[in-house]
């Protein structure tokens, strides 16, 4: 008896993060609920859960929020799987070698700095408008958080352990396979599910500006005909989608970073 | 190599590759290797950028972006800086709000662009409160995060030399998380010129953002690049402001953060 | 009667959601009288400085009191001024604002007089020309002297200080033990002082409490017999050897057992 309450006790602990963010969204629902349902707002402006619901179910069923589901996943692997593709060897090969570093470092931090949907234009008029754009969109935003924490995942690894390795006669390559890459692998993991986050955000937004189908799109397209609650109702969608990839994503990092007790 | 150079060698390599970069840029441009239509070119943006800067409308389109990027940045350091404060310093008020404001925070702001403009309309005030919304979350969990990191050697130092509930407060929190409220400030600087640009962007008449979809509407490259360019600098010059001041004002100790 | 009066002290720390506690002071007993120094010495996770918070009034006590002046200590008090290994210093402060700290909170003395004593206690730790720089620009050493001049200025009946030289590297602790008891040796305030050191709690000590494995208790309480003022070259003395190799004997067996258990 007492054990099973030590091990509930224990269970606690390790989850309060998701209890936390339970909670968050439980005080949310209800305080959007009660704003309307008091009368205090205009359900126009905010529409409440339940009808939210009834929009979702209603897309569900009418087709369009599969058809928009698809759409937005579709872009967003693709433009995710551009930015690893592009970011993290782009960023080993950045952190490894001092003049490769030298060379980037300035075009980074110009790109940085510059609203990434300003180059939402340059896209169109090299790609069109469609998905091409989307996709890069989704990119441009995701590739950032991946190069920079893979650099700095690299950058950081403990010398200690380099020097550890080296003295035990270990070459170039298998420094970098064998000792940098496992060592930075939490690191640039955390770095893939930020850019996830941010990746959704690209293509959400890219779908807002110019798309024909998508949650984006959707959203757009709802709240342009003031049509507050089908506009809700793929913003939850998206919402709950990022907070479950992410909370996903978590539980993969710890696992791997197991070794890594900071 | 001279000494110098291999001294400073980060910024010569640096600068060396720019300028390759933009002297291919310029010649390709140019000479036509590339279609100037989706690229432009050094000369071209420069030409096209003074033109639009000295237009009579363009002071009109600068004032309406300076405007709404400063109501709403500074209506986030006023609501964001005394909340994470009160928070940071009544832990039980953190615990019961703190699910909601990450809640909130994980929203992307962006996304609520369409009902934002459904409550506040396409003017000043919709632009306004995306600033705000993109101020207001990093400085509120920074000045959060800032007191509840300060060193609790200092917190039991004071508390042993006699130290009041209130003179703990304003004698060490406070100074104690200064790095971590510059932070956020920093960090809401970039989001509030984000928002600002993509709202405007987004649907308006006015603005460096909308002048931005413009350019890209009448396929005017040159002058695309050089309003992004523009924006860059802008974002660049205040952050380093704000990192002089911050190096002004924190003379014992670090940032906290390194970018 | 004696100054410092600790009776049946005992110091559990509970975990949160845990049902098992960490004991770290088991029924310590302790008395001390006005200006004796007195060292504590003992293996890692003894509860030494569990037992000093006790005494400044920053840790409630499970069960047991300590008592000063025959008063109950419920909390911090101007009788008492602590110095810590880490030093405790406050980075944003300057070398003259950290030791005002010592007086500030408490307002015991008044504005004009408060600058006259920070250059005076400056004066005394040999910190002149530093005072308006911050602790990140000076060494450990310095930094410590800081903490001291600190604690001092408050003017208490009572110094408690946590393995103060634990910070600083093995030369420099030297130095400043030798300076802590030239400095004491003009005011005579009664000191409980923590250290990892046997040669350094048995050259500052009148009396050394050795102490056991977790939980704390007290193993033996040794008596030091060797005249004052002590210069350093007092280590080198065959009394000295002797002293050293008593508590070294006490403590080797503790130190093993701490280990053996995983502390």
């Amino acid at each position: 008896m007492m054990l099973r309450y030590i091990a509930l006790k224990r269970l606690f602990l390790r989850s309060q993060n998701l209890i936390y963010g339970f909670l968050g969204f439980v005080m949310v629902l209800v305080a959007w609920d009660l704003l309307t349902r008091t009368g205090l707002v205009d359900p126009f402006f905010i529409s409440s859960p339940g009808r939210t619901w009834n929009a979702l179910l209603d897309e569900v069923g009418r087709g369009t929020m599969m058809k928009d589901l698809a759409a937005t996943a579709g872009s967003f692997g693709a433009g995710l799987a551009i930015a690893i593709v592009i970011g993290v060897p782009l960023a080993l090969l950045t952190a490894w070698f001092k003049y490769i570093e030298y060379v980037v470092d300035p075009f980074f931090w110009f790109l940085y700095n510059v609203p990434k949907l300003a180059f939402y234009p340059l896209f169109i008029i090299w790609l069109g408008l469609g998905t091409p754009t989307i996709v890069a969109l989704t990119a441009l935003f995701a590739v950032f958080p991946i190069f920079a924490n893979t650099f700095t995942g690299v950058r950081e690894v403990n010398p200690l352990f380099l020097i550890a390795a080296r003295s035990f006669g270990a070459h170039q390559w298998q420094l970098f396979a064998r000792v940098v890459l496992p060592a930075a692998a939490p690191v640039i993991l955390a770095g893939v599910r930020l850019g996830i986050g941010r990746g959704m955000v690209g293509v959400i937004i890219a779908e807002m500006f110019g798309a024909t189908a998508g949650l984006g799109f959707r959203m757009n397209y709802s709240a342009s005909l003031l049509r507050t609650s089908e506009y809700f109702a793929p913003l939850v969608v998206v919402v709950a989608l990022g907070l479950l990839i992410d909370q996903l994503l978590r539980v993969v990092e710890r696992k791997v970073g197991r070794w890594n007790q900071t | 190599m001279t000494a110098f150079a291999r001294r400073h060698d980060r910024v010569m390599v640096g600068a060396l590759a720019v300028l390759c970069v933009v002297a291919f840029w310029e010649l390709s441009g140019r000479n036509g290797w590339v279609n100037p239509l989706f690229t432009s070119y050094p000369s071209q943006v420069l030409r096209e950028g003074i033109e639009l800067m000295s237009s009579p409308r363009f002071p009109e389109h600068a004032r309406a972006s300076f405007l709404e990027f400063a109501y709403g940045f500074v209506l986030g350091i006023l609501v964001g800086l005394p909340l994470g404060l009160i928070l940071g310093r009544f832990r039980r008020l953190n615990l019961i709000f703190e699910p909601l404001i990450m809640a909130l925070y994980v929203t992307p702001r962006l996304a609520l662009l369409p009902i934002i403009i459904v409550w506040l309309g396409i003017g000043l005030y919709s632009k306004v409160a995306v600033v705000f919304l993109g101020a207001v979350f990093p400085i509120l969990i920074n000045v959060l995060t800032g007191i509840k990191l300060v060193d609790p050697l200092w917190l039991r130092a004071a508390r042993s030399y006699g130290a009041s509930e209130l003179d703990l407060f304003t004698k060490v929190m406070l100074p104690g998380s200064l790095p971590y409220i510059f932070l956020g400030v920093r960090l809401g600087l970039g989001r509030a010129l984000l928002g600002v640009i993509v709202a405007e962007m987004y649907v308006s008449t006015v603005g460096i953002g909308h002048l931005i979809m413009q350019a890209g509407e009448i396929m005017r490259t040159g002058r695309l690049m050089f309003l992004a360019i523009l924006v860059s600098l802008l974002g660049t010059a205040l952050t380093l402001g704000l990192r002089s001041v911050e190096g002004h004002v924190i003379r014992w100790g670090r940032a906290s953060d390194r970018g | 009667m004696s100054q410092i009066q600790v009776r049946d002290l005992s110091v559990e720390y509970k975990r949160l959601g845990s049902t098992t506690g960490l004991l770290a002071l088991d029924d310590f007993k302790l008395d001390v009288d006005s200006g004796e120094f007195v060292t504590i010495v003992g293996p890692s996770g003894c509860g030494k400085s569990t037992m000093l918070k006790t005494v400044a009034g920053l840790q409630a006590p499970t069960s047991g009191e300590v008592r000063i002046n025959g008063i109950h200590v419920t909390g911090p008090g101007p009788d008492r001024a602590m110095v810590f290994q880490d030093f405790g210093l406050l980075p944003w402060r300057t070398v003259r604002a950290n030791i005002r700290m010592g007086v500030e909170f408490r307002r015991r003395v008044r504005g004009p007089d408060v600058a006259q004593r920070i250059a005076e206690f400056i004066r005394i730790v040999g910190l002149e020309g530093f005072e308006n720089h911050y602790p990140h620009q000076l060494s450990g050493g310095m930094q410590q002297r800081v903490g001291l001049a600190r604690a001092l200025i408050a003017n208490p009946e009572i110094m408690l200080m946590d393995e103060p030289f634990g910070a600083l590297d093995a030369q420099t602790r030297e130095v400043m033990a030798n300076e802590l008891l030239q400095i004491w040796e003009t005011n005579r305030k009664t000191v409980l002082f923590i250290t990892h050191g046997i040669d350094e709690c048995i050259y500052l000590a009148d009396r050394i409490v050795v102490m056991s494995a977790r939980p704390g208790r007290i193993k033996e309480i040794v008596k030091v017999d060797l005249e004052r003022p002590r210069g350093l070259y007092i280590r080198s003395t065959p009394q000295f050897a002797i002293y050293r190799d008593h508590v070294w004997g006490l403590l080797e067996e503790e130190v093993r057992r701490s280990l053996r258990a995983g502390l």
